[in-house]
């Protein structure tokens, strides 16, 4: 089973290390940054998908990596906009946005800082 | 056949492998000695041949079976021995490049607050330390001092904005021109819980997903027809931040504007009708915030402080607001069609269609939830007169009671719970509440007077529609770099204070289209939360977002100025 983790953040980097349990399935991981959490604690070696999951690359994402599952796991840090005022609601109705377009099982998981 | 003549031996073996030998060609064999050795002699020979064959096959086969097998088990032995991260399976040729958006590099700047905070610091000592103009006393000297921080502190954000509000206050007890009571006081005003309530039910709209159904429901509507489909989106976002938060509205809008977007395939397609709907959304969310105190912060400033020199309801806002945003909404609309190039006019809609099956029909819960914002909407807009006329006590039906009652409701019914509402973005409680405290500084340290008496000659001076224009367009062209609170927290007591000054003047002549102005903040990042919004995220350009928003700015700035001398000269205002 392959499993595309979206944002490699504190959050991402949470869900790879639960994944990793069950060596059945295939982490890939995505994330525009260039050194996020997951990468620089050395969770992931790299990330294999350089981008940003919005509505626009939903199709070309899954196209190029064929995930069975994705996890949106993005952070606001993840998103890498700084604070701008908004940009919470933006990334969680971007999150709602991509759940309901996605032809591929896509679960948005609670970020760490909200529990 | 003769004893003489022999057969070929090769077609005679063919023809008796075939079963095609006659009786004569069999006779001949079996009688003639020659013909016999002849056959007897191709016959081995084929048969060592075909075995030679089938050896070659056999040997082909086994050593294709042997290269699979390797290529199929090396891989998973090999990462069986050493595990790593998986690699992606990219396709040699995908089908389309994405338009990319919301790529972290845009603001680095925002990463280093403690450079801004120190170069603020400095600037406002540097202000401090600067003698006095004259006429201005020392605590009014220390309340501008407070103003410039305030306005590089709200502009250059060193941490979120609404932690940067809380710095107000403190900067005005730091530099002794208030006390703690009079620096937190305006954070309790009802105007601050009006906003603060409207937050609340923005809140259960997006956990309801009623503005993503309206907004689709719009799209569906337009058939896929661009200028129509634009329309739609921005009359969703403008109705909407009429009452509920509008940089919210926006935010919620704007992955919408996405999904439509990428019904096109190509790229620079899909790029100008993303730039046209976010633009659209952006500037008719600042619209809708001008009918209603709620619809912007600046509003509930500049109505605080018209409450303290007149009654001033939410139906006074709306009389005054209204009318300009039904004159500005349709010509922004216009003017984004003429401006910004989309070379399709029409666009499938299958993804929407699909996204509107999947939302099913509305539940119980989100037709009660429209039904209490209409309701509270009503009370909102009669609230006064009802109290009039049922002689009830006063300010039960003031907006910021009826918002909070409306938010109590949905609680009760379970609309909307505590763990919804601790998701909300609580910073533009803070941030009126600063702006309001700002106001009230520099109004009791004597600054606002000076500043008056500066600005009253620019005023009274030049004929009325003169003045008019000029206060627009400095209030639209200031909101730009300055936060709107900011704005309407300094300019709103000067007007009222010039007007107080000049019997020919009406206060809210001035505050009104002065506050209105700050809505056209539409050419930099820094002039709104919508505009910093699509800015960061990359959706739009900064030379695009420039070029659309001076010219935007420019056309609702006269029209504005031209409607509110129209009203003075009707007597209206």
């Amino acid at each position: 089973m392959r499993v595309l983790v979206c944002g490699a953040g504190e959050s991402g980097a949470d869900v790879i290390r639960q994944l990793r349990k069950n060596k059945d399935i295939e982490i890939l991981t995505l994330d525009p940054r260039e050194n996020p959490a997951a990468l620089a604690e050395g969770v992931i070696e790299k990330i294999d998908v350089a981008e940003s999951l919005t509505p626009l690359t939903l199709d070309y994402v899954i196209d190029k990596v064929n995930p069975d599952l994705i996890l949106l796991t993005t952070e606001l840090e993840d998103l890498g906009l700084g604070n701008v005022a908004g940009i919470d609601v933006l990334s969680s109705s971007l999150g709602d946005e991509l759940t309901m377009i996605s032809p591929v099982p896509l679960i948005q998981v609670a970020p760490l800082k909200s529990r | 056949m003769s004893a003489s003549q022999h057969i070929e031996p090769g077609k005679y073996a063919e023809r008796l492998r075939n079963g095609t030998n006659t009786r004569d060609e069999d006779e001949h064999v079996a009688g003639c000695d020659v013909c016999r050795a002849a056959v007897a002699g191709y016959v081995a020979r084929d048969k060592q041949q075909w075995q030679n064959d089938i050896f070659g096959v056999l040997l082909h086969f086994t050593t294709e079976m042997a290269r699979s097998t390797f290529a199929l088990v090396l891989p998973p032995l090999k990462k069986a021995l050493k595990p790593q991260p998986t690699e992606t399976v990219a396709r040699p040729q995908l089908p389309f490049e994405p338009l990319r958006v919301f790529l972290p590099v845009s603001y680095r700047w925002i990463q280093k607050p403690q450079g801004k905070f120190l170069a603020i610091v400095l600037l406002t000592l540097l202000v401090l330390v600067l003698p006095a103009p004259p006429g201005l006393t020392g605590p009014a000297h220390r309340a501008i001092v407070v103003f410039v921080f305030t306005a590089g502190i709200l502009t250059m954000q060193p941490v979120s904005l609404p932690l940067a509000a809380l710095m107000i206050p403190v900067a005005q007890i730091l530099l002794g021109v208030a006390n703690a009571s009079q620096s937190f006081e305006p954070f309790s005003r009802p105007v601050v819980f009006l906003i603060l309530a409207s937050l609340f039910l923005a809140q259960a709209l997006r956990k309801h997903r009623i503005t993503r159904r309206l907004a689709l429901q719009t799209i569906l509507a337009s058939k896929g027809n661009v200028r129509k489909l634009l329309f739609g989106l921005m009359a969703i976002a403008a109705v909407l931040s009429m009452w509920v938060e509008n940089t919210g509205t926006a935010a919620v809008l704007i992955p919408v504007a996405l999904t439509i977007s990428r019904e096109l395939k190509d790229k620079d397609e899909a790029r100008s009708l993303l730039v046209l709907l976010v633009l659209g959304i952006a500037y008719s969310a600042s619209l809708g915030g001008m009918v209603t105190i709620m619809g912007a912060a600046s509003n509930a400033v500049a109505s605080g402080f018209l409450e303290e020199i007149r009654p001033w309801s939410f139906l006074d806002w709306t009389k005054y607001g209204l009318p300009p945003f039904l004159v500005i909404f349709p010509i922004t609309w216009w003017l984004l069609l003429r401006m910004v190039p989309v070379s399709v006019e029409r666009i499938e809609l299958a993804g929407v269609e699909e996204g509107t099956k999947q939302m099913g029909e509305m539940s119980n819960k989100e037709k009660e939830l429209i039904a209490t914002m209409c309701i509270a909407a009503l009370f909102w807009i009669f609230g006064a007169v009802i109290e009039d006329y049922l002689r009830l006590p006063d300010t039960i039906f003031s907006s910021a009671v009826i918002a909070v009652m409306a938010v109590l409701y949905l609680a009760v019914r379970q609309i909307i719970t505590w763990e919804d509402i601790q998701g909300v973005s609580w910073g533009i409680f803070f941030i009126i509440g600063a702006g309001l405290s700002l106001g009230e500084t520099l109004t009791r340290s004597g600054a606002t007077e000076w500043i008056a008496n500066s600005l009253t000659p620019l005023v009274t001076g030049p004929p009325f529609w003169a003045s008019l224009f000029l206060l627009v367009v400095i209030s639209a062209i200031l909101t730009n770099v300055l936060n709107n609170t900011t704005i309407a927290a300094v300019l709103v007591p000067v007007l009222i204070n010039i007007a107080s000054n000049n019997p020919g003047l009406n206060a809210v002549q001035l505050v009104i289209p002065v506050t209105l102005a700050t809505t056209f903040g539409y050419s930099l990042p820094s002039a709104s939360g919508r505009m910093a919004l699509i800015g960061a995220s990359g959706l739009v350009a900064p030379g695009e977002m420039l070029k659309y928003g001076l010219i935007a700015t420019a056309v609702s700035s006269v029209l504005l100025a031209a409607m509110f001398y129209w009203f003075a000269v009707m007597n209206w205002i």
